[in-house]
Protein backbone atom coordinates (compact mmCIF):
# COMPACT_ATOMS: atom_id res chain seq x y z
CA UNK A 1 0.00 0.00 0.00
CA UNK A 2 2.71 2.38 1.32
CA UNK A 3 4.76 1.68 -1.97
CA UNK A 4 1.31 2.79 -4.46
CA UNK A 5 1.07 5.48 -2.86
CA UNK A 6 4.91 6.39 -3.20
CA UNK A 7 4.43 5.26 -6.89
CA UNK A 8 1.35 7.70 -7.29
CA UNK A 9 3.14 10.55 -5.82
CA UNK A 10 5.83 9.95 -8.31
CA UNK A 11 4.03 9.66 -11.19
CA UNK A 12 1.72 12.86 -10.07
CA UNK A 13 5.50 14.33 -10.10
CA UNK A 14 6.39 13.32 -13.42
CA UNK A 15 3.51 14.48 -15.57
CA UNK A 16 2.96 17.95 -13.29
CA UNK A 17 7.16 18.24 -13.98
CA UNK A 18 6.48 17.42 -17.70
CA UNK A 19 3.54 20.65 -17.93
CA UNK A 20 5.54 22.59 -16.10
CA UNK A 21 9.37 21.97 -17.75
CA UNK A 22 7.51 21.74 -21.43
CA UNK A 23 6.24 24.79 -20.63
CA UNK A 24 9.50 26.42 -18.82
CA UNK A 25 11.12 25.25 -21.99
CA UNK A 26 9.16 26.68 -24.22
CA UNK A 27 9.15 30.25 -22.64
CA UNK A 28 13.34 30.37 -22.38
CA UNK A 29 13.88 28.87 -26.12
CA UNK A 30 11.32 32.28 -27.66
CA UNK A 31 12.86 34.19 -25.30
CA UNK A 32 16.71 33.18 -26.80
CA UNK A 33 15.48 33.63 -29.89
CA UNK A 34 14.24 37.09 -29.66
CA UNK A 35 17.75 38.13 -27.41
CA UNK A 36 19.77 36.62 -30.53
CA UNK A 37 17.79 38.19 -33.64
CA UNK A 38 18.22 41.85 -30.97
CA UNK A 39 22.08 40.95 -30.94
CA UNK A 40 22.90 39.85 -34.22
CA UNK A 41 24.74 42.93 -35.11
CA UNK A 42 27.29 42.15 -33.07
CA UNK A 43 29.23 39.30 -34.82
CA UNK A 44 30.99 36.42 -32.79
CA UNK A 45 33.32 34.06 -33.95
CA UNK A 46 35.85 31.24 -33.56
CA UNK A 47 38.57 32.91 -35.25
CA UNK A 48 41.38 34.64 -33.92
CA UNK A 49 42.00 37.07 -36.25
CA UNK A 50 39.93 40.31 -36.85
CA UNK A 51 39.45 43.11 -39.90
CA UNK A 52 42.48 44.50 -39.78
CA UNK A 53 41.49 48.44 -38.26
CA UNK A 54 43.25 50.21 -35.36
CA UNK A 55 42.04 48.73 -31.90
CA UNK A 56 41.55 51.14 -29.62
CA UNK A 57 40.56 48.10 -27.15
CA UNK A 58 40.78 44.34 -26.18
CA UNK A 59 39.56 42.51 -23.16
CA UNK A 60 38.22 39.07 -21.73
CA UNK A 61 34.47 38.97 -21.33
CA UNK A 62 32.71 36.15 -20.34
CA UNK A 63 29.11 34.63 -19.55
CA UNK A 64 28.03 31.70 -17.63
CA UNK A 65 24.31 30.43 -16.30
CA UNK A 66 23.32 27.34 -14.41
CA UNK A 67 20.09 25.28 -16.00
CA UNK A 68 18.68 22.92 -13.80
CA UNK A 69 17.23 19.87 -14.85
CA UNK A 70 13.78 18.48 -13.75
CA UNK A 71 11.99 15.26 -12.81
CA UNK A 72 10.80 14.48 -15.88
CA UNK A 73 13.75 14.78 -17.71
CA UNK A 74 15.99 13.22 -14.89
CA UNK A 75 13.43 9.88 -14.89
CA UNK A 76 13.36 10.05 -19.04
CA UNK A 77 17.18 10.15 -18.97
CA UNK A 78 17.57 7.53 -16.68
CA UNK A 79 14.67 5.06 -18.51
CA UNK A 80 16.78 5.91 -21.91
CA UNK A 81 19.99 4.88 -20.74
CA UNK A 82 18.76 1.66 -19.12
CA UNK A 83 18.29 1.20 -22.92
CA UNK A 84 21.01 2.44 -24.37
CA UNK A 85 18.95 5.25 -26.10
CA UNK A 86 19.43 8.84 -27.19
CA UNK A 87 18.94 11.18 -24.42
CA UNK A 88 16.48 13.72 -26.16
CA UNK A 89 15.60 15.93 -23.32
CA UNK A 90 19.16 16.72 -22.14
CA UNK A 91 19.71 17.89 -25.47
CA UNK A 92 17.84 20.49 -25.28
CA UNK A 93 19.13 21.21 -21.76
CA UNK A 94 22.56 21.84 -22.99
CA UNK A 95 21.28 23.75 -25.91
CA UNK A 96 19.72 26.30 -23.69
CA UNK A 97 22.47 26.47 -21.35
CA UNK A 98 25.34 27.18 -23.89
CA UNK A 99 22.89 29.57 -26.38
CA UNK A 100 22.25 31.56 -22.67
CA UNK A 101 26.07 31.76 -21.84
CA UNK A 102 26.80 33.44 -25.07
CA UNK A 103 23.84 35.90 -24.97
CA UNK A 104 25.16 36.91 -21.93
CA UNK A 105 28.39 37.46 -22.86
CA UNK A 106 26.87 39.43 -25.92
CA UNK A 107 24.68 41.55 -23.59
CA UNK A 108 27.76 42.54 -21.04
CA UNK A 109 29.63 43.83 -23.80
CA UNK A 110 26.82 45.31 -26.36
CA UNK A 111 28.47 48.32 -27.53
CA UNK A 112 31.96 46.22 -28.83
CA UNK A 113 32.36 45.76 -32.43
CA UNK A 114 32.61 42.29 -32.69
CA UNK A 115 34.02 39.27 -30.55
CA UNK A 116 36.43 36.98 -31.49
CA UNK A 117 37.98 33.63 -29.92
CA UNK A 118 34.70 32.26 -28.52
CA UNK A 119 35.08 29.30 -26.42
CA UNK A 120 32.47 27.82 -25.35
CA UNK A 121 32.80 25.08 -22.16
CA UNK A 122 30.26 22.91 -19.78
CA UNK A 123 30.38 21.22 -16.46
CA UNK A 124 28.09 19.20 -14.94
CA UNK A 125 27.27 20.05 -11.34
CA UNK A 126 25.68 17.35 -8.62
CA UNK A 127 26.48 13.57 -8.62
CA UNK A 128 27.96 11.48 -11.11
CA UNK A 129 24.95 9.51 -11.69
CA UNK A 130 22.09 12.12 -11.54
CA UNK A 131 21.91 14.65 -14.02
CA UNK A 132 20.88 17.62 -12.23
CA UNK A 133 22.19 20.46 -14.03
CA UNK A 134 24.52 21.81 -16.45
CA UNK A 135 26.58 25.21 -15.91
CA UNK A 136 27.59 26.99 -19.28
CA UNK A 137 30.35 29.26 -19.99
CA UNK A 138 30.97 30.92 -22.87
CA UNK A 139 34.55 33.69 -22.99
CA UNK A 140 36.31 34.97 -25.76
CA UNK A 141 37.67 38.42 -26.51
CA UNK A 142 35.98 41.88 -27.24
CA UNK A 143 37.35 44.07 -29.19
CA UNK A 144 36.77 47.65 -29.77
CA UNK A 145 37.68 49.14 -33.32
CA UNK A 146 38.78 53.22 -33.03
CA UNK A 147 35.95 55.22 -34.05
CA UNK B 1 46.18 44.67 -16.17
CA UNK B 2 44.82 43.46 -19.98
CA UNK B 3 43.54 40.05 -20.52
CA UNK B 4 42.49 38.19 -23.75
CA UNK B 5 42.42 34.87 -24.82
CA UNK B 6 44.27 35.56 -28.14
CA UNK B 7 47.82 35.47 -28.61
CA UNK B 8 48.25 38.94 -28.65
CA UNK B 9 47.03 42.07 -27.12
CA UNK B 10 45.30 43.77 -30.25
CA UNK B 11 47.19 47.21 -31.51
CA UNK B 12 50.36 46.06 -28.99
CA UNK B 13 53.81 44.09 -29.15
CA UNK B 14 55.03 42.14 -26.74
CA UNK B 15 58.14 42.57 -25.24
CA UNK B 16 59.00 40.15 -22.59
CA UNK B 17 57.40 36.65 -22.13
CA UNK B 18 57.40 35.38 -17.58
CA UNK B 19 55.93 32.18 -18.17
CA UNK B 20 52.83 30.66 -17.07
CA UNK B 21 50.29 32.00 -14.63
CA UNK B 22 47.46 30.20 -13.14
CA UNK B 23 44.74 30.71 -10.38
CA UNK B 24 42.85 28.26 -9.10
CA UNK B 25 39.77 28.16 -6.57
CA UNK B 26 37.62 25.42 -5.30
CA UNK B 27 33.99 26.14 -4.07
CA UNK B 28 31.62 23.74 -2.28
CA UNK B 29 28.02 24.48 -2.42
CA UNK B 30 25.43 25.93 0.22
CA UNK B 31 23.54 23.56 1.89
CA UNK B 32 21.33 26.72 2.70
CA UNK B 33 20.93 27.32 -1.05
CA UNK B 34 20.62 24.12 -2.01
CA UNK B 35 17.03 23.69 -0.69
CA UNK B 36 15.81 26.42 -3.26
CA UNK B 37 17.80 24.22 -5.99
CA UNK B 38 16.33 21.19 -5.24
CA UNK B 39 12.68 22.93 -5.35
CA UNK B 40 13.97 24.07 -8.83
CA UNK B 41 15.16 20.89 -9.60
CA UNK B 42 11.32 19.69 -9.90
CA UNK B 43 10.28 21.80 -12.63
CA UNK B 44 13.55 23.02 -14.35
CA UNK B 45 14.93 26.51 -14.62
CA UNK B 46 17.50 28.89 -14.01
CA UNK B 47 19.77 27.82 -10.51
CA UNK B 48 20.49 31.88 -10.22
CA UNK B 49 22.39 31.56 -6.88
CA UNK B 50 24.42 28.82 -8.47
CA UNK B 51 25.04 31.28 -11.56
CA UNK B 52 26.03 33.90 -8.88
CA UNK B 53 28.11 31.51 -7.12
CA UNK B 54 30.38 30.36 -10.40
CA UNK B 55 30.99 33.87 -11.31
CA UNK B 56 32.28 34.85 -8.05
CA UNK B 57 34.37 31.76 -8.06
CA UNK B 58 36.07 32.31 -11.41
CA UNK B 59 36.17 36.27 -10.52
CA UNK B 60 38.51 34.75 -7.92
CA UNK B 61 40.49 32.65 -9.93
CA UNK B 62 41.29 35.34 -12.34
CA UNK B 63 41.88 37.53 -9.71
CA UNK B 64 44.47 35.37 -8.44
CA UNK B 65 46.00 34.61 -11.62
CA UNK B 66 46.75 38.77 -11.71
CA UNK B 67 47.97 39.19 -8.34
CA UNK B 68 50.30 36.46 -9.82
CA UNK B 69 51.46 38.37 -12.99
CA UNK B 70 51.72 41.38 -10.89
CA UNK B 71 54.53 39.99 -8.85
CA UNK B 72 56.36 38.84 -12.11
CA UNK B 73 56.26 42.55 -13.36
CA UNK B 74 53.72 41.64 -15.99
CA UNK B 75 51.06 44.13 -17.19
CA UNK B 76 49.06 42.04 -19.32
CA UNK B 77 47.80 37.93 -19.80
CA UNK B 78 47.52 36.47 -23.10
CA UNK B 79 46.11 33.24 -24.35
CA UNK B 80 43.90 32.33 -20.84
CA UNK B 81 42.04 29.14 -20.77
CA UNK B 82 39.24 28.28 -17.89
CA UNK B 83 39.21 24.67 -16.81
CA UNK B 84 36.55 22.95 -14.66
CA UNK B 85 37.09 19.64 -12.64
CA UNK B 86 35.19 18.33 -9.65
CA UNK B 87 37.59 17.57 -6.57
CA UNK B 88 34.69 15.94 -4.13
CA UNK B 89 31.29 15.15 -4.15
CA UNK B 90 29.16 18.46 -4.19
CA UNK B 91 32.48 20.62 -5.02
CA UNK B 92 34.00 22.35 -8.58
CA UNK B 93 37.37 23.47 -8.59
CA UNK B 94 37.49 26.72 -10.99
CA UNK B 95 41.12 26.87 -13.06
CA UNK B 96 42.23 29.79 -14.92
CA UNK B 97 45.36 30.05 -16.97
CA UNK B 98 47.45 32.32 -19.17
CA UNK B 99 50.85 33.67 -20.23
CA UNK B 100 52.03 36.26 -18.43
CA UNK B 101 53.63 38.98 -21.11
CA UNK B 102 54.75 43.07 -21.08
CA UNK B 103 53.69 44.63 -23.74
CA UNK B 104 54.06 48.25 -25.06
Amino acid sequence: MENLIAFGISVVFFCVSYFIGTQNEKAHYAEIIKREKALVHLPTTTFKTYDPLPVAQSRLVMGNVMIASDFFKDTTAKLASFFGMRIFVAESLVDRARREAILRMKESVSDADTIINVRVDTCKIGDRQKMSGVEALAYGTAIYFQK
Amino acid sequence: MEITNIETIPSKTITTHYGLVCGSTVRSKNAFKDVGASFKNMFGGELKSYTQLLNETRQQAIDRMVEQALQLGANAIVNVRFATSDVATGAAEIYVYGTAVKVQ
